[in-house]
């Protein structure tokens, strides 16, 4: 036998995962499932924001806080207004020359955040935010596989203690107060439907729920999600008012296993191992100079040709730098300019505002400048990311017609075809304007399709 | 906002993942069209069986979803990082574990390219059970190769930037891997 048969047996050869392994793959931490986890949290911040303002201000916000439950209060339906978001603010550009624009927004600093930290960054032992109230601290006694003790921090009237995964794919949120029975310390707003359990913990009772209020963007409302992976528990013990809150697969959606985390808090030292946690990457230590290392008139120099800029920024978004794509990438020889987001805005990230741009003489070809709906095949011939599911919006970018579209494929199939997921919020504005082909990019919810807009018609030389 | 609902805020906005090469869109992307390469290479290294080469692909990407701010770079060399971490974890986790044969459950899911008849889908199927057989019992850097040659469908001169050597020494070693299955495969017949 000659070799090529063995060749060609071997050419043959494709093992391919098994099912277990599609399914396993679709909870991964990157995935839309982990992701709509990450949303439920959100909203849930938001909806405490209602209730706290519903129940300071309004009679019926006040006749809540008289029912029956002890820690928490129930809304009159499952169904709440939408918060209003704050209004964006914007920062006049010297396209060209551009200047850092990050504006830090003041944010309210717990009282310990000069020695602890904030809760981002809580840095504070256990031993130390103890010495530095006057009631009682307790910490886990067992921490779950996978969680890590993060640190603490807090003021003179609650403290606060942080645990987090390594991927943040789940945390736990641990705060402990004096207990003064106000309606602030009651006002956690659950559902009209949710289910609400007095449990007991140790000697004590408490109450716990699952679930939280749910947003989708663009509705006006909130929805009470009895089925998100989100648990509270609040209890009152020696005269210390307790609020343990967990999200996130690393904990057991589990009342029983939950209840128990609880029960084991203690003023002593943990026996469990308290492994510091892997770094997380945040601006500081990803290096954006390599990555983006031009300024824009080294970028036009390299590039050759003009390189243009957004005017006008949103107050969140600075600077960062430029670079020339390579060959091998989806654009080649295009410019892109990235913005990072303010690192006050969710704590230390990579996130960022992208600009692509490429000259492309009006008559031209352009395989680049729009979008077109196709299928999963499609996606694996299409070599300028152009081919989208679905909701292709014709827009106006000052004088151009321009091509919106929000949405990603991803593998939730799990048959190896690729679906569509419309909702998730990776946002691409494209078009074509004066021989110069641009894509603006942004993944996230804090810049909306507005915004994009706006920079998109801002951009000048 | 309250200072409390105020920092509890950002705590779960803390949850959303970083961009821009770690973005959760772009590693989905990047996992859908890398995770059938990286299962067949790690299947190429470790002979199976299935379900743990299934469990080092899933911990190699769970590896780069954590590490994917330390990789600046393409799709392509993307991908290396990723099959070089994989590597690592065979090396790590596998590595002393002795060769042992391969039972009926370790061959994978195997697809053909076309679509044969029962009868020449019967006999592809023998052959490809007996490759992978042989394939265990190369030492790890011919296999490692062959399994780029023909699993992954690299060619020649990604594989030898990939393994860091010379073009020569990497096609010498696919001929003389291929001749020595060739052989192998023949004595088998005999036997």
């Amino acid at each position: 036998m000659s070799p090529e048969p063995i060749e060609e047996r071997l050419d043959h050869l494709r093992p391919s995962p098994s099912p277990r392994f599609y399914r396993r793959m679709s909870r991964a931490a990157w995935t839309p499932v982990a992701i709509a986890r990450r949303r439920v949290l959100l909203t849930t911040g938001l909806t405490l924001m209602i209730a706290v303002v519903l129940l300071a201000f309004t009679p019926q916000g006040r006749a809540w806080a008289q029912q029956a439950l002890r820690f928490f209060t129930r809304a009159s339906g499952d169904t709440l207004p939408a918060p209003t978001i704050p209004t964006m603010r914007w920062v006049d550009q010297t396209p060209g020359r551009p200047a850092p624009t990050l504006i830090p927004e003041e944010p309210t600093q717990p009282a310990f955040s000069a020695d602890c930290g904030d809760i981002h960054a809580p840095r504070c032992t256990f031993a130390q935010i103890r010495s530095k109230v006057n009631f009682k601290v307790e910490q886990l006694g067992v921490i779950p596989a996978g969680l890590y003790f993060i640190g603490a921090t807090g003021g003179p009237d609650a403290v606060e203690l942080i645990y987090d995964s390594a991927d943040h794919g789940g945390f736990l949120y641990l705060r402990e107060e004096p207990w003064t029975g106000s309606s602030k310390q009651t006002a956690w707003q659950v559902g009209a439907s949710a289910v609400v359990e007095s449990v007991r913990i140790g000697d004590l009772s408490g109450e716990y729920v699952r679930g939280t209020f749910m947003m989708k963007d663009g509705d006006q409302t909130v929805t009470w999600d009895a089925q998100a992976d989100e648990q509270t528990l609040h209890w009152v013990d020696g005269g210390v008012f307790y609020e343990m809150q967990s999200a996130g697969p690393v904990l057991p959606v589990d009342r029983q296993a939950f209840v128990s985390l609880a029960a084991s808090l203690t003023t002593g030292s943990v026996a469990a191992s308290l492994t510091p946690m892997p770094p997380t990457p945040t601006a500081n230590t990803f290096n954006f100079q390599s990555a983006f290392p031009l300024t824009i008139p080294q970028a036009e120099q390299q590039a050759g040709f003009p390189v243009l800029a957004p005017s006008k920024l949103p107050a969140i978004l600075s600077f960062v730098g430029a670079r020339i794509n390579t060959p091998d990438e989806l654009i080649p020889g295009a410019v892109t300019l990235f913005y990072l987001l303010d690192q006050n805005i969710q704590g230390p990230n990579t996130d960022g505002l992208f600009l692509q741009e490429q000259p492309v003489p009006d008559q031209a070809r352009c395989t680049w400048c729009g979008f077109r709906v196709g299928d999963s095949a499609a996606v694996w011939a299409d070599t300028t990311a152009s081919v989208v599911g679905s909701g292709i919006q014709m827009v106006q970018v000052g004088d151009a017609q321009g091509e919106y579209v929000q949405g990603v494929w991803t593998g939730r199939n799990n048959n190896g075809t690729w679906a569509w997921e419309p909702d998730q919020p990776v946002k691409r504005l494209r078009w074509r304007a004066n021989g110069v082909a641009f894509e603006l990019s942004y993944y996230g919810d804090d810049i909306s399709q507005a915004d994009m807009l706006a920079i998109a018609g801002s951009i000048r030389r | 906002m309250s200072d409390r609902t105020n920092r509890f805020f950002k705590l779960l906005r803390r949850q959303k993942g970083p961009q821009p090469l770690g973005s959760p869109a772009n590693f989905t992307v990047f996992y859908e069209r890398t995770h059938l390469p990286v299962f067949r290479y790690l299947y190429g290294l470790t002979g199976g069986p299935r379900e743990d080469v299934e469990d080092l692909t899933a911990e190699s990407f769970t590896r780069a979803w954590r590490a994917r701010h330390t990789f600046q770079g393409d799709e392509a060399a993307a991908l290396g990082w990723l099959l070089k971490i994989a590597r690592r974890l065979v090396i790590d986790d596998y590595r002393r574990r002795k060769a042992r044969p391969v039972t009926e459950g370790d061959i994978p899911n195997l697809h053909v390219g076309s679509d044969p008849q029962p009868e020449e889908a019967a006999v592809q199927g023998e052959d490809q059970e007996r490759i992978w057989s042989l394939l265990t019992t190369l030492p790890d850097g011919p296999r490692e190769i062959l399994a780029l040659r023909y699993l992954l469908g690299w060619r020649v001169n990604r594989i030898a930037e990939y393994l860091e050597m010379p073009e020569n020494t990497v096609s010498v070693t696919i001929n003389r891997t291929l001749e020595r299955l060739r052989q192998m495969w023949l004595q088998e017949q005999e036997d």
